[in-house]
């Protein structure tokens, strides 16, 4: 059946504009909506993992297991399941949330585990010397993660947090399962709406253009630590 | 909360002026400990006691394991299907992984540049883009692929992406040397890969891919999407019969039993694999 | 003679006692020193002297024993402890500079973050500095870009930046390749001559014999030795002083 198809017939199908004429407006309208998620998420997680790297680092065994936990329990558990308990199961306790709000809850809740992760073994790679030196010239604790600890880290574990950062912008597309036209949600509208898979395509271009310069970048801090190393 | 405990204790230490300090730092170092114990007891104790929260309603809707009863089995058939999807994807993310990593140690430049840019965009994609596309689009051009095999299709690109890489950081994690001696001994190139490098890459590599075989076993769950009849779709279909959010919780319970035992087996190599490394 | 000449105490250390687990390093140590001393600790290598060093400015938490800073108790309350230690500056065997900070900005960290000293001002005040240690030239240099004797220099500049009444030095000269240790060496030397008080973990023999006033020598925990730098060097009562001085030189 394949090889019946030419490149028009491919063209006529997967990039038909005519298929687009008139629902740009909602496709980007579903980039925007992702683009909120996913900017959300990353600036909460990335500030909740910190403070949650923070709080491991002090070593007080009570808080690192209940860390520990809440850690091997976001690695264990599917997004997909988190986020229809959350949106669908929650309500049976009079609890809603939006749609909006789910998904940056869960996606928050889990990957604040893994940058939480990220930045504890980015600042304990940072050598004694310098908190030591930090403390000699009287800057307290709060003084010391400020301007010495966390600004070494971040350097440290950009890599990795860039990673998470990509990990996160794709899973606002889990989104998908949610009342809310994010991106993927919006193709999938309009590509049952003229029975064509062009939105689905365009949609997929678009996850790229914001993807793969990340990807890139992420894979070309890696390359550097690995050949520091 | 915690803090103000702490700060509690602390006071009374320094007001008894206690000199012997042994027994201050010990009681300072199981002093979090103790108030973090004490404040989850609180909230627990007064969750259920005085707070005027329907616990009775969260036990009907959450944990309702009465309506549960006689319908365990109906979520038999899904787990298999779920296994089975994540074994067959790992199986083909690792063999195409493999192949591809030992194509790339051949360096051919344009073959590596074509292998570059395809880990590249299968480690941009998203998982459900990719999974929607394939089953909705595919059937355009005459590809019908029944929802399981699309999702299986799916997971094994975008995870071949991360297998590549580390076969590759593997077979790279191998001394030169060791090539040059097996080649010394008359193996050809496909030979001394497989007797002598891929098992001495062997402990670089297994770490990693027991954690992509937790994203595997997660990804799955986005199968619900395609109308695979897999856990969470069983669980909501039950849901509606029975008036309950009960199943999914049962479903995340599973999802949790079947994923830990890797996530802690992994964590474990990582651990190891640290202390091989500090060696 | 200097002992006449500045009796006021600033550093008082009485019956100081260091255990890491069961091992006994320090073995209550008492000492004092007077404003404007120069003081060299001396001894074999795990004999505690950086340990002792530590405890001063209370990087290293002593396990009994107390230390007054002026009036003020460093093994007190740790609220004030880092008031006390902006007085206290400490110069590290490895320099422990911010990576991520140029040498400039190392400087005036602390001032502008601690002492909210404006940023003119304490830039003003780095670069007199640098000039001081002959680096002004490298002021937006990065650590990294440094030669170690360099980064020492910055080092000892950025703790002078606190305007500190003492200045502990461990071990400054001992990761610098010989033809940098000079360089150190007439830096801290120039500020033993204006009279800034120090402790000097050093062997440096010749820098000892040029600017100490007074030599300890610290022996399994205990100061076995401590008199006018001349005499301990060129006339050590204790065997033990005698056989490392004769390794050393
Ligand atoms: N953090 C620590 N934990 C356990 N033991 C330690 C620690 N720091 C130092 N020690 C031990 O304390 C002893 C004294 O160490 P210290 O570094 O003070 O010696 P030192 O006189 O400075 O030696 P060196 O000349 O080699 O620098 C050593 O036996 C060392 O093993
Ligand atoms: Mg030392």
């Amino acid at each position: 059946m394949m090889d019946d198809f030419g490149i028009n017939d491919i063209k006529h199908i997967f990039f038909n504009m005519e298929v687009m004429d008139g629902q740009w407006g909602l496709l980007f309208f579903g980039l925007w909506v992702t683009i909120k998620i996913a900017a959300v998420s990353i600036i909460f997680s990335t500030i909740l993992g910190l403070f949650v790297a923070i709080v491991r680092i002090q070593n007080s065994s009570a808080y690192n297991l209940l860390l520990i936990t809440y850690l091997e329990f976001c690695r264990a558990t599917p997004i997909v399941v988190a986020l229809i308990v959350v949106y669908f199961g929650l309500p049976f306790l009079n609890i809603t949330f939006s749609p909006f709000q789910s998904a940056v809850i869960v996606i928050v809740f889990v990957h604040t585990a893994y940058i939480g992760e990220a930045f504890r073994s980015g600042i304990l790679a940072i050598n004694k010397s310098q908190t030591e030196a930090a403390q000699s010239l009287g800057l307290n604790q709060i003084q010391t993660y400020q301007y010495i600890l966390v600004p070494q880290a971040f350097r440290i574990v950009l890599p990795t947090l860039a990673n998470q950062w990509t990990g996160i912008i794709k899973d606002t597309s889990i989104c998908t399962i949610l009342a809310i036209t994010e991106l993927l949600k919006a193709a999938q509208i309009i590509a049952a709406w003229k029975a064509n898979p062009t939105p689905l395509v365009m949609s997929t271009f678009m996850y790229l253009l914001i993807l793969i310069p990340l990807t890139i970048f992420t894979m070309r801090l890696e390359k550097n630590v690995r050949i520091k190393k | 909360m915690v803090f103000i405990q702490v700060k509690i204790i602390q006071l009374m230490c320094s007001m008894i002026k206690w000199r012997n300090k042994a027994i201050t730092t010990k009681i300072y170092k199981y002093l979090p400990n103790l108030s973090i114990l004490m404040t989850i007891m609180f909230f627990v104790v007064y969750g259920i006691f005085f707070s005027n929260a329907d616990w009775s309603l969260f036990q009907e809707q959450f944990f309702n394991f009465e309506k549960m009863r006689g319908r365990y089995h109906i979520f038999i058939s899904p787990l298999i299907l779920i296994l089975k999807i994540s074994f067959f994807s790992c199986f083909l993310a690792i063999l195409i992984g493999l192949i591809m990593a030992i194509i790339r140690s051949f360096n051919n430049v344009f073959i590596n540049g074509l292998i570059t840019a395809y880990v590249v965009l299968f480690r941009s994609i998203p998982a459900m883009v990719l999974v929607v596309l394939v089953y909705f689009a595919l059937p355009y051009v005459g590809l019908n692929l029944v929802s399981t095999n699309s999702v299986i299709a799916s997971l094994s690109l975008l995870f071949s992406a991360y297998t590549t890489e580390i076969f590759r950081s593997g077979i790279n994690s191998v001394d030169r040397f060791q090539l040059e001696a097996a080649n010394a001994l008359g193996m050809g190139s496909l030979q001394s890969m497989r007797w002598v490098v891929l098992p001495q890459a062997f402990r670089v590599i297994i770490p990693p891919l027991t954690s992509v075989l937790i994203d595997i076993l997660k990804t799955t769950s986005i199968a619900y999407v395609v109308g695979v009849p897999e856990l969470i779709a069983r669980a909501r279909q039950m849901e509606g019969v029975i008036g309950s959010v009960t199943p999914l919780i049962f479903v995340s319970f599973l999802y949790f039993i079947i994923i830990l035992p890797v996530v802690l087996f992994s964590s474990r190599l990582e651990k190891q694999s640290r202390r091989w490394s500090k060696n | 003679m200097s002992k006449q000449l500045h009796s006021e105490a600033i550093l008082r250390v009485i019956g100081l006692n260091k255990y890491f687990g069961d091992e006994h390093i320090l073995k209550s140590i008492s000492t004092t020193i007077s404003k404007g001393e120069v003081v060299a600790i001396m001894g074999p290598s795990g004999g505690g002297k950086s340990t002792f060093i530590r405890c001063i400015n209370r990087i290293e938490e002593p396990t009994t024993g107390q230390i007054y800073f002026g009036d003020l108790e460093v093994t007190g309350s740790k609220n004030k402890i880092c008031d006390i230690r902006r007085d206290i500056g400490m110069v590290f065997q490895n320099f422990a500079l911010f990576p991520h900070l140029s040498a400039l900005e190392n400087i005036m960290l602390a001032p502008t973050k601690i002492k909210k000293i404006s940023k003119v001002k304490s830039k003003i005040n780095a670069m007199a500095l640098l000039k001081r240690v002959g680096l002004e030239e490298k002021a937006n240099n990065f650590p990294e870009q440094l030669s170690g004797g360099q980064q020492q220099r910055v080092a000892i500049a950025r703790s002078l930046a606190m305007d500190p009444k003492i200045l502990l030095f461990d071990e400054p000269t001992s990761a610098l390749d010989p033809e940098m240790v000079r360089e150190v060496l007439d830096v801290m030397v120039s500020l033993a001559q204006e009279g800034m008080t120090m402790v000097v973990v050093s062997h440096e023999i010749n820098f000892i014999k040029e600017a100490a006033s007074r030599v300890l020598v610290l022996v399994n925990g205990e100061i076995i030795e401590d008199g006018p730098s001349k005499q301990v060097i060129e006339k050590p009562s204790h065997q033990r002083t005698k056989e490392f001085l004769g390794n050393l030189l």
